[in-house]
């Protein structure tokens, strides 16, 4: 019972470092595994610990299990509540599973204050406990809980997770070489854009995603036959924009085009605004 | 569940005598490490077969030609290698429970070598939208474009976005883990019944094996949709009610009664059509358990009261909360009950549909391989019961004679696959549920078929007969597997990543369609009538937050402007066309185009007539106001299309 008194007290202080850790250190790997723990692990690792109400000890796999299945309908369960009373923001999170954690905590408390033997240090159940069979379940569960470490089983799980993460590696690898396709956007949107064709304005805008910073020439033609009315050579880094807002008469067509710098003879592509069919 | 020592506590006697998992005590303690390693060994097998599929992905996305071959040999590994061991071995549960923890994992990491830096999937951008407007308004139940009903079923966006908030990771990149999770309990709580209900570790590591050859596990049931979220705990339900049934004294029922219902509550809130499967299983049980001759019956309070209460659970959550959900299903129940207007499918003529309802032609071998392994199945299943039957412990105990009678829903299954409009994509749905117990009366024939009954036979047996009847058996498995490969997700012409491809589901996905459908959704009104072929409608519904409606083919297939087109806009509210030029020249995978295409099965080549998408570009009063070179967006706002 000290045992597992001192368990909950480290949890206790555990689950307030995280609360800390997540409001303001503000790294991403540390707030996933802080994460991944608060929401998927911790309220059901307490609840499994009530062995005493689950019958019988469960063992390694049956724990693992119920601790994901447990705390993940929690997450859900809690997210529902958090609907009705609040809503779901980052601080009502880390609120509400600090809140969920130390509740079960102080059930758990109880527990062991109410029937100290009905627990053991290791959470495992005594006799009386089981499903059914009357004999305790301590050793075997134990047995159970340990899986036979050999330098052989060391050596072949290494093997197969170095394979699956190169695996992972590699199809992460080539699925970024493949998946880049440089791709460059114009756009000309209507202001405002529910105005469509009779719009006013027109707000020629230019996306880089080609992978790469690039330098690119806009040229803005109006009227039909079209005149060259703007010429403007942009560079853009990797994922930047740039934009220009332009007037136009609503019966005059409004064109644009892009092209590379280098190559400003052939565009790559164009945009419009139309004259209304109805002006 | 007990552990292997404990195991008298579990079984009558007579059942430990014949169980093949018991070993004795003096072969334990001598045995015990080598035999734990030849499970390593059979991990890293299927690590391999893992490896070699990546390898395989990576050669597809650079076009070589071998790509293919190295996936199956990939894939047979991953089978082949658990089921050889569990065909000549006696697992232990320690060493079948390693399996069955294996076995989900490697399965994630071939369904992420496939896609891993993004989403790939349609219907994984639908949950998409769902879980950002819970980022955006940090509530739920706001409306989606793509799918009503995702709001209704928030569980996996719940999860995904409270881990999202709390870790600053991407929905993608919440959602991964969250998924990792959630296909991994599906596995374990497979194993985990089975055991609970046969307590057999060998033929629960098999049910988990045979499960995953079902059409849609390695892929479907791994990817961000809601039925991924609900299926574990549907299983974890049935778990928790069978630790319900066994348990002798109240305290500990009304717990496991708690935690099914905990379990009951997740998945209706999950998705709709697991929680009305749950309740199947649980009516089914409890009709079970009121079939019992002599009282007293008080399994059958508990699980009456079980069955009553999820009932009420699921009533609630729907008519309550969830109200467009009985006007979401109906076009699929009127499929299965064969009302559709959509053709009854030609199953014999090696026509398939996707979920578009689409005609397209699946390869001959592929329609051959599924042929088979549904033709196995049913037999696989038929000897299980069968056996089942004539096996006085399965017999005389309700659980595990209810649970292999269960087993029967493949048949309704495959009279699904045969009679209903669209019965390759509902039987595909139905196989996620149906092999849950189907899985396990597969093993049991395997089991019967495959392994020698005592140690003695294998020592007397021949080598090669030894030999023959494991290589059928491992057969046996792999036909299973191909079949479910070939008959499940992705469809043949995607099953391996590469190049973009016009209508091919995960191979149409690609950055320009992405960017677009973020384009559209930063710059144009959310809930804006959009139309354009499939897979780019269906990103701009759903990445995009615009309304893209069914119907609306006809506006791509004329080369000059009539009235039915302003008809067709007006009715459909359409006011944005998304034109992909690369539906001139590539031939529609899927056999087409557009939503109801009426030309669906007979492009050769594409669209060809450049008039057909070009017309948007002559009309002065339409104007163009997002293109790459590929993918354009006009706006019909002022032309004759939307005067």
């Amino acid at each position: 019972v000290i045992g597992r008194r001192l368990t909950r007290t480290l949890v206790v202080i555990g689950v307030l470092i995280a609360a800390a850790v997540l409001t303001s250190v503000g790294a991403r790997t540390v707030d996933a595994i802080v994460g991944v723990a608060l929401l998927f692990i911790v309220p059901g690792w307490l609840i499994t610990s009530w062995s005493g109400y689950f019958g019988a000890a469960l063992d390694l796999a049956e724990r693992v299990f119920w601790v994901l299945v447990v705390s993940a309908g929690g997450v859900v369960l809690s997210g529902l509540l958090l609907n009705v009373v609040g809503s779901l923001t980052r601080r009502n999170w880390i609120i509400c599973e600090v809140a969920v954690i130390l509740v079960l905590l102080a059930i758990d408390w109880l527990i062991v204050l109410r029937n100290p033997g009905s627990t053991a240090k290791n959470g495992t159940a005594t006799a009386g406990a089981g499903d059914g069979s009357g004999v305790s379940r301590r050793r075997s569960a134990r047995r159970v809980h340990l899986p036979v470490i050999s330098p052989v089983n060391i050596v072949l799980l290494a093997v197969s997770l170095v394979l699956v993460v190169s695996a992972l590696w590699l199809s992460e690898a080539s699925s970024a070489d493949h998946q880049h396709e440089p791709v460059l956007q114009l756009s000309m949107i209507p202001v405002p854009i529910a105005r469509g064709s009779f719009a006013s304005l027109g707000d020629i805008g230019v996306g880089n995603q080609t992978g790469t910073p690039v330098t690119v020439e806009v040229r803005l033609f109006r009227g039909s036959p079209a005149v060259i009315v703007g010429r403007w050579s942009v560079h853009l880094r990797e994922d930047q924009q740039w934009s220009k807002i332009v007037s136009r008469s609503p019966d005059e067509p409004l064109v644009a085009t892009v092209a590379y710098a280098s190559n400003s003879a052939i565009p790559i592509a164009w945009v419009s605004l139309g004259t209304p069919a109805r002006s | 569940m007990t552990s292997g020592p404990s195991l008298q506590t579990e079984l009558p006697p007579e059942s430990v005598k014949e169980s093949d998992e018991v070993v004795p005590p003096s072969r334990r303690s001598g045995g015990s490490t080598r035999r734990n390693s030849s499970m390593s060994y059979v991990v890293l097998g299927m690590s391999i077969g893992v490896f070699l599929i990546a390898v395989s992905f990576a050669a597809s996305r650079a076009n070589n030609a071998h790509a293919n071959i190295m996936y199956w040999i990939g894939e047979f590994a991953f089978f082949a290698v658990p089921t050889t061991y569990l065909l000549t071995q006696r697992p232990s549960k320690r060493q079948s429970t390693l399996l069955a923890f294996a076995t989900p994992l490697l399965s994630y990491a071939i369904t992420e070598s496939y896609s891993p830096i993004q989403f790939r999937f349609l219907d994984e951008f639908q949950h998409v939208q769902t879980a950002q407007a819970i980022l955006q308004t940090h509530h739920l139940f706001t409306s989606n474009t793509s799918l009503p009903v995702s709001p209704y079923f928030p569980g996996l966006e719940i999860a995904t976005t409270a881990l999202a908030q709390l870790s600053h990771l991407s929905i993608y990149a919440s959602g991964t883990i969250v998924v990792g999770i959630i296909h991994l309990l599906t596995a374990v709580g497979l194993y985990l019944l089975v055991m609970e209900i046969y307590n057999r570790p060998r033929i629960a590591a098999l049910s988990v094996i045979i499960y995953a050859t079902e059409p849609h596990y390695q892929f479907f049931d791994a990817y961000f949709t809601y039925e991924t979220m609900a299926m574990p705990f549907l299983i974890a339900c049935l778990v928790a009610y069978v630790k319900m049934m066994k348990a002798p004294a109240w305290r500990t029922q009304a717990m496991w009664l708690g935690l099914a219902l905990y379990c009951g509550a997740v998945t209706a809130v999950s998705h709709h059509i697991t929680s009305y499967v749950l309740l199947a299983f649980l009516v089914v049980l409890t009709i079970g358990e009121g079939a019992r001759r002599s009282w007293p019956r008080r399994g059958l309070w508990w699980s009456g009261a079980l069955s009553v209460a999820v009932f009420g659970l699921i009533a609630a959550w729907d008519l309550g909360v969830a109200h467009g959900v009985l006007r979401y299903l109906e076009p699929a129940a009127h499929a299965v009950s064969g009302t559709s207007s959509v053709a009854t499918q030609q199953l014999g003529g090696g026509n398939l549909k996707d979920r578009t309802g689409l005609a397209v032609s699946a390869p001959e071998r592929d329609v051959l391989a599924e042929y088979a392994s549904t033709a196995l199945l049913l037999g696989l299943v038929s000897l299980g019961i069968w056996f089942g039957w004539r096996n006085r412990r399965i017999r005389t105990h309700r659980l595990r004679i209810m649970f292999m009678l269960l087993s029967a829903s493949v048949f309704g299954v495959v009279l699904v696959r045969l009679g209903a409009s669209d019965g390759s994509e509902l039987a595909g749905r139905s196989y996620s549920f149906a092999m849950i117990p189907g899985s396990v009366a597969c093993a049991f024939a395997l089991q019967w078929l495959f392994v020698p009954r005592a140690i003695g036979a294998i020592a007397r047996s021949d080598w090669w007969r030894r030999l023959v009847r494991l290589g059928c058996g491992v057969a046996l498995v792999l036909i299973l597997a191909i079949g479910g490969i070939a008959g499940g997700w992705p469809e043949y012409y995607a099953r391996l990543p590469g190049p973009f491809l016009a209508s091919a589901w995960e191979r149409s996905v690609d950055s320009r369609n992405l960017l677009a459908a973020e384009w559209a959704a930063d710059n144009i009104p959310k809930g804006s009538g959009v139309a354009s072929n499939w897979v780019t409608g269906g990103l701009m519904g759903s990445l995009g937050h615009l309304s893209n409606d069914q119907g609306t083919a006809l506006l791509f297939l004329t080369t000059e402007f009539t009235p039915q087109l302003g008809t067709i806009v007006a009715q459909r509210r359409v006011r944005y066309i998304v034109v992909d030029s690369r539906t001139l020249t590539m031939t529609p995978q899927s056999g087409a185009f557009f939503d109801n295409d009426p030309f669906a099965g007979s492009y050769k080549g594409g669209l060809r007539l450049k008039q057909l998408l070009n017309k948007f570009n002559v009309d002065p009063g339409i104007s163009k106001i997002y293109s790459d070179g590929t993918i354009s967006i006009y706006d019909l706002y002022g032309s004759e299309y939307k005067p």
